[in-house]
């Protein structure tokens, strides 16, 4: 794969979101567009 | 004949530069801590409840006309995004990164892993208000596992023999045990769907998840509003939220420094020093299973020799891609998808430098005097995906190989020309699990792998390492096809 493939691969980028901070984010997640947060928007919020 | 699997114990993602809820709360009990006492002062429970209401809206990347909740058609991050908050898996990855049941509310195993049965949720409707049944799950996989299916998941279900129902119960019976079968289920193209008479349907955007589809413009916007029948009582905070198609990473950005939008996505890494400025901005940042990679077709001159493909790979300098494109957030590739996200990320294999001299050694051991290729990319594939194939152009010269950058339009690259074009740029999303990501870009035959890479060695080892249940000689497996050719 790595020495008879075809994908030159170039970076293994890191996910950054920027979010606005009147919202709350908590249970842990992250970059909305991580793997483990993209269901972030289940679990974010308004701050009161 | 089942024993249950108590996955909430297991954790799935590798690297993360935070401390995830699982590893506080293990080091809370190495320190004596009752899991009462560790839960009071784990960051996440000392905030408060969240706020129910609002109107939330997200400028999201990688949005497209032909975008749809085909569960067969090719994702990118905006469609992905929408169809999470809309739909539902069988299990999720929470974001502490442990494998949980969702639309099942447990889970269990035959002791040889070919049996799989996934016990659902009482008493789920629909967005349409139909109940939920294993009727709808069994009608959802037949979706992939039709013979004329082009879902990208027919790789990833190939063991898959029958899926059959036992009163509460969807029973997967597989051909070879797959101890990560339960990974592979939350996959987000394996949602539900609402099915009649055999048939599911995704057309109409119909699902169990917390939000549900009011309006959906593809490449434009999608209008989502809160589904006040979620099973899962405590998500689903927002009244409604707005899904806005922003592809310009400029735009986006600014959208947000002007409060037009509360989230923006994947914003470039040369604006993160004046965003870090803005008081009323939070920024995310994370190591991620995404790989950026410019692939080459297989099937036809010139890189149907192995010769151009390894002259190509040498002459790339991705420490300068990394340093200048990405700015430093990000990790320099090795032409090996498994990066420091993952479990079984290869640590010990050498990096893959700059050569310009091994880059001209195997231009003339493919019998060529010069070498002189277009590399195809849109702006936006991945961010700074043109300037990247401008550096490469650039690398190459100083190994005699001349490249020409096309830029392509953004709208409709997925369609016509990733896969299409000779030499293109290409932005693989992070999986659950690696044998997700090795099977649907790698694994000969396979739908989405359409570089044609097909090699035997690779084939069996990848299906191999889906029976080992011991994790230490599954890592061994996954390496060899490496050691074979370092």
């Amino acid at each position: 794969m790595r020495d008879e493939g075809a994908s030159a691969i170039v970076a293994h980028p890191q996910a950054i979101d920027a979010v606005s901070t009147d919202i709350q984010r908590d249970d842990g997640t992250t970059a909305l567009t991580n793997l483990a947060s993209r269901k972030a928007l289940e679990f974010w919020s308004f701050k009161a | 004949m089942s024993k249950p699997i108590h996955a909430a114990n297991r954790q799935l993602l590798g690297s993360s530069h935070a401390l995830t809820r699982r590893a506080f709360m293990e080091r809370a009990a190495a320190l004596g801590l009752t899991a009462a006492a560790a839960n009071s002062l784990w960051p996440g429970a000392a905030k408060a409840a969240p706020n129910k209401g609002g109107h939330a809206i997200i400028g999201c990347h990688g949005a497209q006309t032909t975008d749809s909740f085909d569960p067969a058609s090719v994702p990118d991050m905006y469609i992905s995004v929408t169809r999470t908050a809309i739909f539902s898996t069988l299990v999720e990855v929470r974001p502490d990164g442990v494998l949980s049941p969702l639309l099942a509310e447990s889970y269990e195993a035959s002791p040889d892993a070919k049996q799989w049965r996934f016990k659902l949720r009482k008493g789920v409707t629909f967005h349409n208000g139909k109940t939920v049944t294993p009727d709808d799950v069994i009608a959802t996989m037949q979706l992939h596992l039709n013979p004329d299916t082009k879902s990208p998941m027919s790789s990833v279900l190939a063991d898959v023999e029958r899926v059959s129902k036992d009163g509460d119960w969807v029973v997967f019976d597989l051909s070879t045990g797959n101890a990560d079968f339960p990974v592979l289920a939350a996959e987000y193209m394996l949602s539900i769907l609402p099915s009649e008479e055999g048939v599911a349907t995704w057309q109409e955007g119909q699902g169990t998840g917390a939000y549900r589809l009011e309006n959906f413009d593809p490449g434009v916007s999608a209008k989502l509003v809160r589904n006040p029948d979620y099973f899962m009582a405590d998500r689903g905070n927002f009244d409604s939220i707005e899904m806005l198609a922003i592809n310009d990473k400029v735009a986006r950005t600014n959208a947000l420094m002007t409060g037009e939008i509360h989230v923006a996505t994947q914003v470039p890494p040369v604006l993160i020093k004046r965003l870090e400025k803005v008081p009323s901005i939070a920024l995310d940042m994370r190591t991620t299973g995404d790989f950026y990679t410019y692939d080459m077709l297989m099937t036809g001159a010139p890189f149907s020799d192995n010769n151009v493909r390894m002259a190509l790979k040498h002459a790339i300098d991705r420490q300068q891609f990394v340093d200048i494109a990405l700015a430093g957030f990000g990790v320099v590739g090795n032409d090996h998808p498994l990066g420091p996200f993952y479990e079984y990320h290869p640590t010990d294999l050498p990096q893959r430098d700059f050569d310009p001299d091994k880059a001209k050694h195997y231009v003339k051991k493919a019998g060529l005097s010069s070498l002189k290729v277009p590399i195809h990319s849109g702006q936006n594939t991945f961010p700074r995906a043109l300037d990247g194939a401008v550096l490469i152009s650039e690398s190459a010269k100083k190994a005699g190989i001349e490249v020409e950058v096309v830029q392509e339009p953004d709208d409709g690259y997925g369609a016509n020309i990733w896969g299409k074009k000779p030499w293109f740029a290409s932005h693989w999303t992070s999986r659950a699990a690696a044998d997700a990501i090795l099977t649907a870009a790698f694994l000969g035959g396979q739908p989405w792998n359409v570089t044609g890479f097909d090699n035997e060695r690779f084939n069996k080892l990848t299906l191999e390492a889906r029976t080992v249940l011991d994790k230490d000689k599954r890592a061994r497996d996954l390496r060899r096809d490496r050691a074979h050719h370092a």
